[in-house]
């Protein structure tokens, strides 16, 4: 493999999948997140690299979910780029936990962002779920199991994921050093120098004599409310506040050359803006247009 | 008077904090992981109310999701814990129920809950005018 090649697989960050439990293997847990086995990226002696794509609403992200039964076939390579470490343990034995042990001190120096402990279920005569909760809390773990005995009460607001579910969610919920964020919700970003802009371009004629029947007439009436909008959101100090009264006696002006009707429609929109504008409960101005959808 | 409001993931990490009462940075890692180690540790039937050092912690839990509030003893603690699920319906309302989204909008996360909570006391609690102002913000966004 050339040096390029390993550079490259050095960036792809890296799921750590490990089994203490002999009668467990890594791949299981892999097929039931990703639905099915996907065939290997890499291959070097028992270290299996699997990829995946994760998708969700906000990015997407390249990474590996690489297998390593032992900390014996830890690597500087595996070691760079480990973000996350999920490691699954025999709830059914004593001293289940404590093949765990090896782990600690590797975890402690690469401190991913997500840690997963995983079983089957927590057992009364094993690792009771009292002594995996103790554990974790001591490592900074979250328990996850994958088959629990308690199902999550249907009748919760906010239920509980678990299981698998729980782990994929854990996983999408972190920022991959590989992420690449979706554009439509970067607008977060943005937020500020378009406030500016509004702030700044008044593009609206103040004496508007053409009959009021167009499209454009409705996208100006937009751009008022807009600005009333604005004005209400932003600081709030004496030249906005003038302005706003200002605005709507301008408002007002524009209305008065139309025809009855639309004079009555313009009217409502305006209310129902400044209504807005100023923080009004949605539910009071439900139901009370006059039929005129914009 | 509400002290710090946390929001703590299932593994104990701080997603959110907002602190209402100086407390120095150097001494919030510390208290925020003892915190969650009080909380955390505590099964469901158990209750929601924490005695802690010379105040008392109030949690909740919401899926995967801690939110624990430190207050003073003059305060109402079922108040406080009733305030709490106030302000998950308003990131419910607001985010349409995306748990996940939290972390990936902090910014309006920390919009919302100052529309809330100033200075350690409770300023708003109408869902619609919380929202208000961000609703504002997101419409001039978009335009």
């Amino acid at each position: 493999m050339s040096a390029s090649d390993e550079n490259e697989e050095i960036a792809i960050p890296c799921v750590l999948i490990t089994s203490c439990d002999n009668g467990f293997k890594e791949e299981e847990l892999i097929k039931q997140i990703l639905g099915s086995l996907p065939e290997p990226t890499k291959r070097e002696d028992s270290v299996i690299w699997y990829p995946w794509t994760i998708n969700n609403k906000y990015y997407t992200a390249d990474v590996r979910l690489c297998v390593v039964p032992s900390t014996f076939q830890m690597s500087s390579e595996i070691a760079q780029s480990t973000q996350a470490f999920i490691a699954y343990f025999d709830s059914t034995a004593k001293d289940g936990l404590e093949k765990l042990h090896p782990w600690i001190s590797v975890v402690q120096d690469l401190s991913p962002e997500v840690l997963i402990l995983v079983c089957e279920r927590v057992c009364e005569n094993g690792v009771s779920r009292h002594d995996a909760q103790q554990w974790c809390l001591a490592h900074a773990f979250e328990l996850v199991e994958l088959n629990p005995q308690e199902l999550p009460d249907e009748d919760d607001d906010f239920p509980e994921s678990t299981g698998v579910k729980r782990i994929i969610q854990a996983l999408n919920a972190n920022v991959w050093s590989s992420v690449k964020m979706k554009d439509e919700h970067n607008q977060g970003f943005g937020l500020m120098s378009s406030l500016v802009a509004s702030r700044h371009n008044n593009p609206h004629p103040h004496n508007c004599h053409d009959p009021p029947v167009s499209a454009k007439f409705y996208a100006m009436t937009d751009l008022d409310i807009q600005e009333l909008a604005n004005l209400t959101a932003g600081d709030a100090d004496v030249d906005n506040f003038e302005r706003l009264f200002t605005k709507l006696k301008e408002m007002k002006d524009k209305a008065s050359s139309m025809p009855h009707e639309q004079r009555k429609v313009h009217a409502e929109k305006v209310a129902k803006a400044f209504w807005m504008a100023i923080g009004g409960d949605d539910d009071e101005i439900d139901g009370l247009s006059s039929g005129e959808e914009s | 008077m509400i002290k710090f409001v946390l929001m703590v993931n299932r593994q104990g990490q701080t997603r959110l904090s907002r602190y209402y009462q100086a407390v120095e940075l150097s001494r919030r890692a510390q208290l925020e992981a003892d915190v969650v180690r009080c909380c955390l540790g505590r099964r469901k039937e158990q209750c929601s109310f924490v005695e802690y050092q010379d105040f008392r912690l109030v949690s909740r839990q919401y899926a995967a999701l801690y939110i624990v509030v430190g207050v003073t003893h003059s305060e109402n603690e079922l108040a406080v814990y009733e305030l709490v699920h106030n302000f998950v319906e308003v990131l419910d309302k607001y985010f349409s129920r995306v748990v996940s989204s939290i972390m990936f909008n902090l910014d309006r996360v920390h919009i919302i809950l100052d529309e809330m909570i100033q200075n350690g006391h409770v300023v708003e609690t109408n869902k619609s005018r919380i929202l208000a102002p961000l609703t504002a913000l997101d419409k001039m966004a978009d335009s």
